[in-house]
């Protein structure tokens, strides 16, 4: 029932229902993945499952009965999900004192109440701290899920007192019948995809946008043109991102996919000049990529590559697109000219 | 409302049947926390001999008992039997303070009331006396986090509080405490917990939960929690939940997201092949196991660590992070490659580990650490390229007089590099080399040298290895000089039982007595007592007789040979112009040194 809509986490799925059969299900977990790989999915799904007002032995939603209705309407009153608002940077203590304030009420319908942290990796530290105390000893039948990409973004004191939950990569078939679910019908297209999420089908839809691979063909054949034309090509990088919408936070997005298939690209060729098979390019781009590793070599491309992840970490950072990708084109274009070597 | 399913019998409110182990296992007494006697004993004394402070200051890191300790003597305190270090956990007291719900006792939680308005609250509330029990206590958790001006708004009142208030701040983070609040309070640092400590503890939990587990899972758990028992005891807690009846080493893995270490070693071994092509397939063959990039750098960094000591103490070391079966590759793996080489793949390994915690790009800075460690040629220390290059200089004269000529091309090959990378780096080597003699010649001079510093003992060669390369003089002896300024190093060296010493290791490795001679590369002061050999200018064997000389009567004087047989002293120069004192104030111009 409910669980089937998670893919991929199996075992994830049988350890909680085992838990819940046992009693010890603990008071807060933190959820540790990379960002689409359904860490939010799972933690609605666990919800559901507590707070199911069904008649049935499972540990899992049955989404008929009021609770699973209002948790699916998201108007569920013990339930709580906060996102950082998508024009913060970072994850306020105003927005935890709310939490906190609704934590510690009284759950409406009895069955206890859930709360969901999305975005943890952006609580700042005083957000954080406010948590603490509530995050050690919560009110009694409260569940508390912090949603982040790794441990290595959250307080030492934070993971302390949490239970981690890490989540792997699906596999790339499964990845594939997600994509084929979703109406992704060009099998080749299927499977590139795959192997670039790295086992996320979040990253895989984000990327299934055809207007983003018209973009990566375009960049493949920059890369083939000897010298390399990069400023030229930013503009045209830049306008392609400006199609994205207005508001800068679509652009970024864009940007950082761009980014995406630019690394996946110099990826290959790095693979390639080691003697390793490429895993998302085909046989005719290969081609244009080894031709790259011959012209500069392998340490030159790792500086490239160095320098690439570097615009990206720039676009998550606020710099001015224009300026980071103009940057980018021309470390590029200078990286790439054989002189260089 | 509630209901009564099958699948959880006991409570209608499922989460509510739970607390968490970290929770219950909470220490009740002094006798009952784990690691930190120094700070129960302290309190427990204070009690006793009724001292107890006005505001304490608890600090250390995450998990190791503040919070726990807070509590505990707040019972102490209001216990109705006490004040007692051994509060009774049965009476109001107790039972409300264990439950955090005392009227007298206020845990507040400063992160989340941080600002001066709750200070200023504190403030009004503690002239009132308590309400049952003998003292009225503030526990302020996370203090830390208090504005400047709730710190300041707090103390005049935690400097002279009403004598029937106490204050415990607690905190992780003591540098953000300001230095007034901190000279008001006495303060307690709590220490990291030991490795058997953390595995003592988990292994009463594991007995009194009625489960079983493998010596080498608590030890695995322990390791991870990095000191803080509520780091354990979650790992613990979770295992514990998720896993079947018994606790494997596996199980802790598999949570984890570490790879098996039998893995970790495929993947070091591909890479010290210099295979990067194999060490990407091992790597996704991992990241397909969902084993996390930061686990699995981790653990190489473990791998590269366990390779430097390896390298540097030899086999007989015993604190190595992998299982012994390891241990014949590892060490076979650690005395191919010199010790810089590794010491390289470290920075690598720990940069790349660093860029991880921001990056959305794991995966590929891991494939990039592993290209760039699998490419990493064997790294010559630039040590032994510069004597590498002085020995030419000591052929055509003394070092540093020397042009920077380049080696000459015999020395160019494989084999010198490769002996000088062997005795420079490795230890002494019993085995191999100790055994084989070589001609010592101007070819095998650097070579020879080099298993002669590391024969003598590593505080000796290091004052050899001051003056660079000996030269030969004439057959069968060599002659080490020490530039101008290193005169103390040079009569170290040049002491009869180290001259002797080096001319024995030198037997040793050439097969052949040589005569090993000390001097100063400049104008010379020699002491040349310890040479058997005539010195060349007559002159300065005057010199040093009549240095001698007056360096014996010094030694008469009775005020330094009270500093000789006292101290060890030891006369290290006799300054210009320095004749046999009558006043005492000229004395004390001589340095004489201790030994």
């Amino acid at each position: 029932m409910s669980w089937q809509r998670v893919r991929g986490h199996d075992a994830l799925i049988t350890s909680f229902q085992r838990v819940a059969s046992r009693g010890r299900l603990a008071h807060a977990y933190l959820f540790v993945g990379p960002s689409g790989i359904g860490k939010r999915l799972f933690a609605l799904e666990l919800a559901k499952a507590l707070l199911c007002e069904g008649q049935h032995d499972q540990f899992e939603g049955c989404d008929h009965c009021p609770g699973c209705a209002l948790l699916e309407a998201g108007t569920h009153p013990d339930f709580l999900l906060m996102q950082k608002p998508p024009e913060d940077m970072e994850f306020r203590i105003a927005l935890m004192r709310e939490i906190l304030d609704r934590i510690y009420l009284k759950p409406a319908r009895g069955r206890g109440k859930v709360a969901i942290l999305d975005d943890a990796d952006d609580l700042n530290d005083e957000a954080a701290n406010a948590f603490l105390k509530t995050l050690e000893e919560p009110p009694p039948g409260s569940l508390l899920v912090l949603l982040g990409t790794s441990t290595d973004r959250q307080l030492p004191t934070i993971v302390s007192r949490c239970q981690v939950v890490r989540f792997a990569p699906l596999s790339e078939t499964l990845v594939d019948k997600v994509l084929a679910e979703q109406g992704i019908d060009d099998p080749t297209q299927r499977q590139r995809l795959a192997a670039l999420s790295e086992g996320c089908p979040g990253t895989a839809l984000a990327l299934s946008d055809p207007a983003l691979w018209e973009f990566r063909r375009d960049l493949i054949r920059c890369l083939a043109t000897q010298p390399l034309q990069g400023v030229e090509f930013s503009r045209k990088w830049m306008e392609f991102l400006e199609e994205a919408g207005k508001e800068s936070k679509l652009q970024r997005r864009r940007a950082a996919l761009c980014l995406q298939l630019l690394v996946s690209l110099l990826q290959d060729a790095l693979r390639c000049s080691v003697g390793s098979t490429p895993r998302v390019a085909s046989a005719e781009e290969t081609e244009v990529l080894v031709a790259v590793v011959h012209r500069i070599g392998t340490d030159p491309l790792l500086r490239l590559i160095e320098r690439t992840l570097q615009a990206d970490e720039q676009v998550e950072r606020y710099l001015q697109l224009v300026l980071i990708l103009e940057a980018l084109m021309d470390a590029l274009t200078q990286g790439l000219e054989p002189a260089h070597r | 409302m509630a209901r009564q399913t099958p699948s959880l019998p006991a409570d209608p409110a499922p989460a509510e049947g739970y607390t968490v182990l970290a929770r219950r296992y909470r220490p009740q007494r002094f006798a009952e926390l784990v690691g930190q006697h120094a700070v129960a004993q302290a309190l427990e004394n204070a009690i006793k001999s009724d001292r107890v402070a006005h505001a304490y200051l608890f600090t250390g890191p995450r998990g190791v008992g503040k919070t726990s300790t807070a509590r505990i003597l707040a019972k102490c305190l209001n216990c109705e039997q006490g004040p007692t270090i051994q509060p009774c956990g049965v009476c109001a007291s107790c039972k409300a303070i264990t439950a955090g719900e005392d009227v007298d006792v206020f845990e507040m939680d400063a992160a989340s009331n941080r600002g001066i308005d709750e200070a200023r609250h504190l403030r009004s509330n503690v002239q009132y006396r308590p309400s049952r029990g003998r003292y009225k206590i503030y526990i302020i958790d996370e203090v830390h986090m208090l504005t400047r001006e709730a710190f300041n708004a707090l103390l005049k009142t935690l400097e002279e509080p009403p004598p029937h208030v106490k204050f415990i701040l607690a905190t992780t983070d003591a540098q953000k405490v300001p230095i007034t609040i901190l000279s008001r309070c006495q303060r307690f640092d709590f220490a990291g917990l030991t490795l058997p400590q953390i595995v003592g503890r988990l292994q009463d939990i594991v007995a009194s939960e009625g489960r079983e587990a493998d010596p080498q899972a608590l030890d695995l758990i322990a390791r991870r929690a990095g000191g803080g028992m509520r780091d354990a005891q979650s790992l613990l807690d979770q295992l514990l939940s998720f896993g079947t009846e018994k606790l494997t080493a596996e199980q802790v893995y598999t949570l984890l997201g570490s790879a098996a270490d039998d893995w970790v070693a495929e993947l070091a071994t591909a890479i010290l092949a210099h295979n990067p092509a194999q060490a990407l397939e091992a790597l996704a063959e991992l990241a397909g196991r969902g084993v996390q990039m930061s686990e699995l750098v981790d653990q190489l960094l473990n791998y590269w660590r366990d390779l430097m000591v390896l390298n540097c103490a030899g086999e007989q070391v015993s604190d190595l992070n992998l299982p012994p079966h390891f241990r014949t590759t590892m060490h076979q793996q650690a005395r191919a490659i010199p010790l810089d080489t590794i010491l390289a793949g470290l920075d690598l390994l720990s940069s790349t580990r660093l860029r991880l915690v921001r990056s959305n790009h794991g995966r590929l800075l891991v494939e990039m650490a592993l290209i760039r460690l699998a490419r990493l040629e064997d790294l010559l220390p630039l040590t032994q390229l510069t004597q590498w290059v002085r020995q030419s200089g000591v052929a055509a004269g003394p070092p540093g007089a020397a042009s920077p000529a380049p080696p000459p091309p015999k020395l160019g090959g494989l084999p010198a590099v490769e002996g000088v990378k062997k005795n420079g780096l490795m230890p002494p080597e019993t085995g191999k080399n100790g055994h084989a003699t070589r001609r010592l010649d101007e070819e095998s001079l650097t070579d020879v040298w080099g298993q002669v510093l590391a024969q003598v003992g590593k505080f000796f060669a290091a004052q050899l290895e001051k003056a660079g390369l000996p030269a030969i003089s004439r057959p069968n002896s060599l002659v080490l000089r020490f530039p101008v300024d290193y005169n103390q190093d040079r009569d170290y060296c040049s002491a009869p039982e180290r001259v002797s010493k080096v001319e024995e290791t030198l037997r040793k490795v050439t097969g052949e007595g040589w005569n090993f001679r000390v001097e100063s590369s400049g104008v010379a002061i020699s002491p040349s007592q310890v040479m058997n050999q005539p010195t060349a200018a007559a002159v300065r064997e005057a010199e040093a007789v009549r240095t001698r000389r007056l360096k014996e009567e010094v030694e008469k004087e009775p005020i330094i040979k009270r500093a000789i047989e006292l101290l060890g002293a030891q006369i290290v120069r006799i300054e210009e112009g320095f004749t046999l004192p009558e006043a005492d104030a000229t004395k004390r111009n001589e340095s004489a040194e201790e030994a």
